[in-house]
């Protein structure tokens, strides 16, 4: 450690359910400091936050029960950046189409989401995606979909026309996987924007 | 006595102990009953828990199955699990030797 950049970034990448173990290992080999958040103390510690692919209705419990909902809330209205990937997407979004009722959202893109909006598991699939002129292999699991976009929404990428990466302010969402493909590039540059905001 | 070989199992067992973990998710099962229970399985490595007749066969079902779900996530979390492994009624009990009327010994496989 000690180069010349400064201070290593510490990322949280959110454990309550789910996929976070692949991000974890990407962001430790980009030479970030990851680290699992599953209470409010240790969200106090990081300086940004991925949000794992998983079941959203499940996570939506556990943010809840844990205390962790308020106080990510709280953190990204303070402009934390966030990354969040397939149901990480869905618990950022302003909106939750085919959710259920108790089920709560972040509201941190202005972006409506439909759960299993490319259908059921059997439906998953992989494809290649075009991300800034360049391919990035796209894993989309039981995939939701990007329904509206609202205006201060950046389209990053596109799946039959339809958006499947995003960015609003420091709020980057995916309704794939990008931590299985085995293709830093996005958390890179998830990294990069909050090198640059510091 | 023969010996059976696997293509690539030798490969397989070698990145297994490189790695200290399996390559495909560990999902686990069978007889677990109170939260404790959970926690014990994650702490030794799984990455989930199934859990049926433990939920189903308690006391008090509901409480049960979410203080279970508490105790899978933070499985290394001391005050959570104690937390949340009050007040849930009695447990799936287990079946006593002197219940099991038919044994394997006697009747074969």
């Amino acid at each position: 450690m000690g180069g010349p950049v400064g201070a290593v970034a510490t990322v949280g990448v959110l454990a309550l359910q789910g996929a976070f173990a692949a991000h974890v290992d990407l962001l430790t080999e980009l030479g970030a400091t990851a680290r699992l958040v599953k209470t409010p103390e240790q969200l106090a510690g990081v300086d940004a936050l991925v949000m794992p692919g998983g079941e959203s209705t499940t996570m939506s419990k556990l943010l809840v029960s844990s205390g962790l909902f308020d106080a990510i809330d709280t953190r990204l209205r303070a402009g934390m950046p966030a990354f969040g990937t397939c149901a990480g997407m869905i618990l950022l979004a302003t909106e939750v189409l085919d959710g259920r009722p108790d089920q709560r959202s972040l509201a941190a893109i202005d972006i409506a989401v439909r759960r299993n909006g490319y259908g059921r598991q059997v439906d998953s699939f992989e494809t290649e995606l075009d991300v800034a002129g360049a391919p990035f292999h796209g894993v989309f699991i039981r995939a939701p979909k990007l329904e509206r976009l609202g205006p201060g929404v950046e389209v990053l990428a596109e799946h039959d026309g339809v958006p499947v990466l995003a960015r609003q302010g420091a709020v980057t969402v995916a309704s794939f996987h990008p931590e299985l493909s085995g293709d830093p590039r996005l958390h890179a540059q998830f990294l990069d924007h909050l090198y640059q905001r510091s | 006595m023969s010996v059976t070989t696997v293509a690539g199992l030798d490969e397989l067992v070698r990145e297994v102990a490189e790695k200290g973990k399996l390559p495909v998710v560990l999902f686990t099962a069978g007889g677990i009953a109170t939260p404790a229970d959970a926690a014990l399985a994650m702490q030794l490595g799984a990455q989930a828990v199934f859990v049926g007749s433990g939920i189903f066969k308690s006391d008090n079902p509901g409480p049960r199955a979410a203080a279970i779900v508490e105790a899978t996530t933070h499985y290394n979390d001391a005050s959570i699990l104690a937390k949340v492994s009050r007040g849930l009624g009695a447990p799936m009990t287990g079946i006593g030797m002197d219940e099991i009327n038919q044994r394997y010994a006697e009747r074969g496989w």
